[in-house]
């Protein structure tokens, strides 16, 4: 059974030749077959393959249709996703088609029984298998996706559709790709006769697309949100997701419909997803910073508020074979700066030096300010002052052995910022702290904020402060 | 120069069990006869024969293979072979059971730990195993099974296919670090396409040798990878040895005769 195991074709093993592909899915489809011939049970095969869907009723012509928190099997038959459909009083749209065939045709049917509306829009959240596999099952001309959805199931999708063969049996049998031949278009809509609302976002892939019913307040966050189950990342981009996250944040929405996971009433499962994505990203990039080997990394802990997320270690170590290589290899070029490090959260960024005099230090940040033609920055003495209130305040004195703060003002920059827009003198000026710690004041620290905004004015921010930080640090002779 | 002969070599392997059974005694995982592999693969019989044949083998479970169960990209399977429990071992070897070309690489650790840390392309799921000879002349073996199934929404890379290689092929990126209690480890990524010969029109080509030397010359370590390695190879070695802010010299070649030669400091 474990040879017989899934067949790349040899030369998968080789990048220009163009592997068989309709052999290699026809080889895995009879090998699955096979497979579920001598696994599954008789009281299973009885079953014929009933996802036993029951659409439960959220909101007024609301339904969601909860998958199992797991990952695809032979037993669930790939029914690990949400999907869910919206009646309105002209037509039903349809969001996501789940799994297989199977599951799509036993989709339609729940919706059947439900109302006899005909289905006006059936959408794809994005191109990953459980999400678009039962098309087939659905009118063509009502299949839509964002364009860069139905390109990548153009590109990718036979061999998810082979994959899912492997992975779930027969279950999968007949299961075609249907590509969305429909573009959607983002923005405030009346569909089937309802007030909707669709957002064009990624991170989780390259386009996620996110459905908002106004009339009854309901969010579908497509595969951006996780509830009680650990995110997958084949492909993320992690700070995109994020952003994506702060978005969905300031919805006003009285329910959340996760890609995976239950049902939710607040934005704890959004705080979640990011928990973990927060994690993930600072653990990969610290290990490749510490120069750790993806076997190691493999073993790290999961932090105890994250490990009742279902399948959170299989997860973790999927998303450090994803991710891992392309921060390794940024430390291994040297296009990282391993010396600095930025949290995602806080967008703090620290440098930290041992063994170094403060005094110095914030000389050659002054120094390194300089040489960039900027006018002599303000001093502000935080420890001194902190020091001082301690006793009126009732807060603890020397939270600090010394801390600075240096306040400066590229006149190039804010001229960028100010012509991008007038609201950005909020941005100005800028700042960067040094601080040595109490006990220990050759441990010092640079601290600093670079304005988090998308622009060129706010790049040229960013380039300009993680330059001084860099400058300083040569100049202690710690570049 | 051994003789073959299959009494000879039970009576050493033998030997060497009863050595290792009394010098790990304690430890708990003493070395087992072949007779019955841990793995239970099909193919350990044609295995022993193909490295092993008129030499000296036992199972030992003090080298340690850390690899994924499930290998998320079946072309850049992590893998780090661990001999470092045994003693004086002056020689690694990697194979995979079931892969077209089965053995990925050979490892000649000299100053460096007994440990490498690579990555390898499996054609399906396999036993992905390590030997390693000790000064007594006995190749010890561990090893764990990789399934290749991968995950639902993942693909296996097919490899960058971009003309990059050909601009920046045998290029090193590496780098030092400090290790806690001394010495250095060294990580390092080579540009290379590493093909296998089994693809319709390409032959193989792929790097056979790499060798690490100090700043003196001396060379203290050497790696000579097969076509199972992934594409642009890493490895991730541990010298215990080297001094702090020491530069090491990468050189080798690939089975085309182009040089690699690149020195790496933290």
């Amino acid at each position: 059974m474990r040879s017989a195991a899934p067949a790349l074709p040899p030369h998968a093993l080789r990048s220009q030749a163009v592997p068989p592909q309709q052999l290699a899915r026809w080889l895995t489809r009879l090998l699955a077959f096979l497979l579920a011939l001598l696994t599954l049970t008789p009281a299973a095969r009885a079953e014929r393959f009933d996802y036993r869907l029951e659409p439960r009723q959220i909101a007024d012509g609301v339904y969601v249709l909860v998958g199992l928190k797991e990952d695809f099997s032979f037993a669930n038959g790939g029914n690990i996703v949400n999907t869910g459909f919206i009646v309105g009083p002209e037509g039903v749209i349809v969001i996501d088609t789940g799994a297989s065939r199977r599951y799509g045709e036993q989709m339609r049917a729940a919706i059947r029984r439900i109302t006899d509306r005909p289905v006006v829009l059936t959408l794809n959240t994005h191109h990953h298998p459980d999400h678009f596999l039962g098309n087939q099952a659905f009118p063509a001309d009502t299949l839509a996706a964002l364009p860069a959805t139905a390109a990548a199931i153009r590109s990718e999708g036979e061999a998810f559709n082979a994959n899912m063969y492997r992975l779930n049996g027969d279950w999968m049998r007949d299961t075609e790709v249907v590509v969305p031949t429909r573009t959607v278009t983002p923005g405030r809509q009346r569909i089937g006769g309802r007030d909707l609302e669709l957002l064009a976002l990624g991170g989780h892939t390259v386009a996620d697309l996110v459905v908002i019913d106004h009339d009854s307040g309901t969010v579908f966050a497509s595969d951006l949100v996780f509830n009680g189950r650990a995110p997958t990342t084949p492909h993320a981009d992690v700070a995109r997701w994020l952003g994506a996250l702060d978005t969905l944040q300031g919805l006003p929405a009285r329910r959340w419909v996760p890609g995976h996971g239950e049902v939710a009433t607040n934005t704890a499962a959004l705080q979640q997803t990011r928990d973990y994505l927060v994690w993930l990203e600072a653990t990969i990039r610290q290990g490749a910073d510490d120069g750790l080997d993806m076997t190691e990394l493999f073993a790290t802990p999961i932090p105890a508020r994250l490990r009742a997320l279902a399948l959170v270690e299989d997860e973790f170590r999927r998303s450090v074979a994803h991710l891992f290589p392309a921060a390794e290899q940024a430390v291994l070029e040297g296009s990282a700066t391993p010396d600095e490090t930025a949290d995602l959260a806080t967008g703090i960024h620290t440098r930290h030096f041992t063994d170094v005099d403060f005094a110095d230090l914030r000389d050659a940040l002054a120094e390194a300010i300089a040489e960039e033609g900027i006018s002599e920055p303000v001093v502000s003495h935080f420890s001194q002052m902190l020091d001082r209130t301690a006793a009126d305040l009732g807060h603890a004195r020397g939270l600090y052995a010394e801390a600075e703060i240096l306040t400066f003002c590229s006149a190039a920059v804010a001229a960028r910022l100010a012509t991008e827009a007038r609201e950005h003198i909020a941005l100005c000026p800028l700042s960067i702290a040094v601080h040595a710690q109490a006990g220990a004041s050759r441990e010092v620290r640079i601290a600093y904020r670079p304005p988090a905004i998308d622009t060129p004015g706010g790049k040229a921010a960013r380039e300009l402060m993680a330059r001084i930080a860099a400058r300083a640090a040569a100049l202690v002779g710690r570049d | 120069m051994r003789p073959p002969g299959s009494t000879r070599r039970l009576l050493l392997a033998g030997i060497a069990s009863l050595l290792a059974c009394a010098t790990a005694a304690g430890a708990g995982t003493p070395p087992v006869s072949t007779a019955e592999d841990p793995l239970d693969s099909p193919r350990w019989g044609d295995m022993q024969k193909q490295f092993f044949d008129a030499q000296p083998v036992v199972f030992d479970a003090r080298i340690k293979v850390t690899g994924p169960a499930v290998a998320e990209d079946p072309l850049n399977v992590p893998i780090t072979a661990d001999a470092s429990a045994l003693p004086g071992v002056e020689e690694m070897i990697v194979f995979a059971d079931f892969n077209p070309i089965v053995k990925a690489l050979r490892f000649e650790p000299g100053a460096a730990r007994a440990s490498l840390g690579f990555r390898i392309k499996l054609q399906q799921s396999s036993p992905v195993r390590v030997a390693a000879r000790t000064a007594d002349g006995v190749w010890r073996v561990g090893g764990a099974w990789v399934t290749t199934t991968g995950g639902g929404c993942t693909l296996p890379s097919l490899g960058s296919g971009s003309p990059e290689w050909q601009d920046r092929l045998n290029e090193v990126n590496g780098r030092l670090w400090p290790r806690i209690g001394g010495g250095e480890r060294l990580r390092m990524r080579i540009i290379h396409p590493m093909d296998t010969g089994l693809a319709a029109g390409i032959p193989a080509f792929h790097i056979e040798d790499i060798s690490i030397a100090d700043e003196s010359g001396r060379v203290l370590s050497r790696i000579q990878p097969l076509e199972p390695v992934a594409e642009n190879p890493s490895f991730t070695l541990d010298f215990a040895e080297v001094a702090p802010g020491t530069r090491l010299q990468v050189s080798g070649r690939d089975n085309n005769g182009n040089r690699i030669d690149a020195w790496v400091t933290r």
